[in-house]
């Protein structure tokens, strides 16, 4: 039991990572990304491929960070003159491309069969104890994240991004380059999520292209909405109460005995998208009552 | 001769492509937000079919209708209990909606008839050759079946009173309530007619393959690609991007191995997109 608990910590941080991610991107920049696993996917490759290579944690963890913020700049400059509808589609898309690719990509992502074997940093030390260890670990990279989030909202540069949130021609008009600044903000948000997927390697051992759909998205993206607007701690609020919904009823399997595990796993995602439904409609009614 | 085969199935494909996505399409154009659950009422559509074709004395024809119109029905009603309220609230929370709809639906499916793989109960068939192609019965019945629904949704659209207001609303909603167009029953026709096309999709779909819950959101990107690339908005965009897409994504078997084929249909739309941001023909109605 003790054990469970401190796999859904370590589960709620690392996704923590990727939905701080997209709350810099959404949350604060008003960027509708419904791609982010693709950053995800591309942390958590690179950084298991580089460990695997003999790479140190820390190092492996920088290359995560920097492919996707690579891709995260890419995928912001492919598209700047697109409508935000549009650009929400293809960054779904993207994701998904990016899963297929490491489907089909035998020669370095070993294709269905993913890799595994990854060697978690410093397991010699801790060995009985490397579940607390790497909860600890992870609760303190989040904690640092967190904090560089709330920093962020603080500078002048989170500033743009609210601008840019609320009205993207007056900052151009006062001389800011939107563009500039909303691949900036993308780029951020890729670079946490990719730390997220390095953590999700080295957690897992074992990586596959099938951990990577775009549902993965529609989660943090669930985390976010339920957050205040742009708020990093309501985000983290939201995604522990998503991974609880998703990792934490799945204790529930011992004691629920009348459906089975293929049902309960449907009945939990039942439950993630109706709240997911609720939120919204809590949410936005308000907003549409107060205007009428 | 390989070309030969591959369009048949591209023009298979393009069928069920284009019923989703002129759902899709028409979404978009008059309730102006993309509803990513569109491609989960294929499932649902497929999977009603199955069960009423499972039941004795039911044939899989009178099962397709009752399944399409079923699901028409269901998307209408959710349209009207959980998207109603926030209407006015832009384009956002529908959008989130969906995303949460597509969940439910998809894990509905899952936890009635889980994750096994099924077939409609059709007898099978053997291929005609005619004129040098190779076609089944049941390829010809999608293909027309397919083109028939277009021509019948292209006929609502232009002659009758609902087409009309659809499209007024599509084109200005303000003028259109000036005019005195009542939306929400026009809203309720667009989700039944939408979530009527993506069943029937569904149930071809079902038919040239296999059914399980995943085939809706298999095919969710390459209809959303036939959406854009035709224009939202554009019925007649989308039926023409479904060839496009359907044909480039059956022909690049030529060049890339088979299952990079789902990726086929969305690096075209992203080259036109860059070229063309706002799809290939004009969005409107």
């Amino acid at each position: 039991m003790f054990s469970y608990l401190v796999a859904i910590i370590t589960f709620t941080g690392i996704y923590a990572m990727v939905a701080l991610g997209l709350n810099i991107q959404w949350g604060m920049t008003g960027l509708i990304n419904l791609g982010q696993v693709a950053f995800f996917a591309v942390g958590a490759y690179t950084a298991g491929l580089a460990l695997l290579a003999g790479v140190p944690f820390a190092a492996a963890v920088a290359a995560a960070a920097c492919l996707a913020g690579a891709l995260g700049i890419a995928v912001a400059l492919l598209t700047p003159r697109l409508r935000e509808l549009y650009l929400s589609i293809v960054r779904l898309g993207v994701s998904e491309i990016v899963r297929i690719i490491l489907l089909n990509d035998n020669w370095i992502a070993n294709g269905p069969n993913g890799i595994g074997g990854i060697p978690q940093p410093l397991f010699a030390r801790f060995h009985g104890e490397y579940g607390m260890f790497f909860a600890g670990l992870t609760i303190f990279v989040v904690a640092i994240l967190l904090w560089l989030s709330l920093r962020l909202a603080r500078f002048p540069l989170g500033r743009i991004f609210r601008a840019i949130r609320e009205d993207e021609v007056v900052v151009d008009a006062v001389g800011k380059s939107s563009v500039l600044f909303k691949v900036e903000a993308f780029a951020i948000g890729a670079i946490f999520a990719g730390i997220g997927g390095a953590f999700y390697a080295v957690y897992l051992t074992y990586i596959s292209p099938d951990m990577f759909t775009a549902q993965v998205s529609v989660y943090v993206l669930a985390a976010v909405l339920i957050s205040a607007r742009g708020s990093s701690v309501g985000t983290i609020g939201g995604i522990a109460l998503v991974a609880f919904l998703i990792e934490g009823t799945r204790l529930l399997k011992d004691y629920i005995t009348f459906i089975d595990g293929v049902e309960l796993a449907a009945a939990r995602l039942i439950t993630l998208g109706a709240a997911l439904m609720a939120v919204v409609l809590v949410r936005y009614r308000r907003s549409v009552e107060l205007r009428s | 001769m390989e070309l030969k085969f591959y369009l048949i199935s591209a023009l298979v494909e393009a069928s069920i492509w284009a019923l989703p996505a002129a759902g899709v399409t028409l979404i978009y154009g008059v309730l102006r937000y993309p509803n990513f659950a569109l491609s989960e009422y294929m499932t649902v559509g497929a999977y009603l079919a199955l069960a009423l074709a499972n039941l004795p004395g039911i044939t899989i024809w009178f099962a397709a209708a009752a399944a399409v119109v079923m699901t028409g029905i269901l998307a209408a009603a959710v349209d009207q209990a959980f998207f109603r309220p926030v209407r006015q609230a832009g384009a956002l929370p529908p959008i989130l909606l969906s995303l949460g709809l597509m969940l439910v639906l998809q894990n509905v499916v899952r936890f009635v008839w889980r994750n096994d793989v099924r077939e409609l109960p059709v007898p099978l068939v053997e291929p005609y050759e005619i004129a040098g192609f190779v076609i089944t019965s049941h390829q010809m019945a999608t293909i027309v079946c397919s083109l028939l629904a277009l021509f019948m949704l292209f006929f609502v659209l232009s002659r009758t009173r609902f087409g009309k207001a659809a499209r007024a609303i599509a084109n200005n909603p303000n003028l259109a309530l000036v005019a005195g167009v009542e939306p929400e029953p026009v809203y309720f026709g667009v989700l039944f007619v939408a979530g009527a096309l993506a069943a029937l999709g569904g149930i071809f779909l079902g038919l040239a393959s296999t059914i399980t819950p995943l085939i809706g959101w298999q095919t969710l990107i390459p209809i959303f690609a036939v959406a854009i690339l035709g224009g939202l908005g554009n019925v007649l965009g989308a039926a023409s991007a479904a060839l496009v897409l359907a044909a480039a994504s059956e022909y690049s078997l030529l060049v890339v191995q088979a299952s990079y084929k789902p990726a086929v249909s969305f690096v075209v739309l992203a080259l036109v997109l860059l070229v063309r941001p706002s799809g290939l023909l004009r969005s409107n109605l």
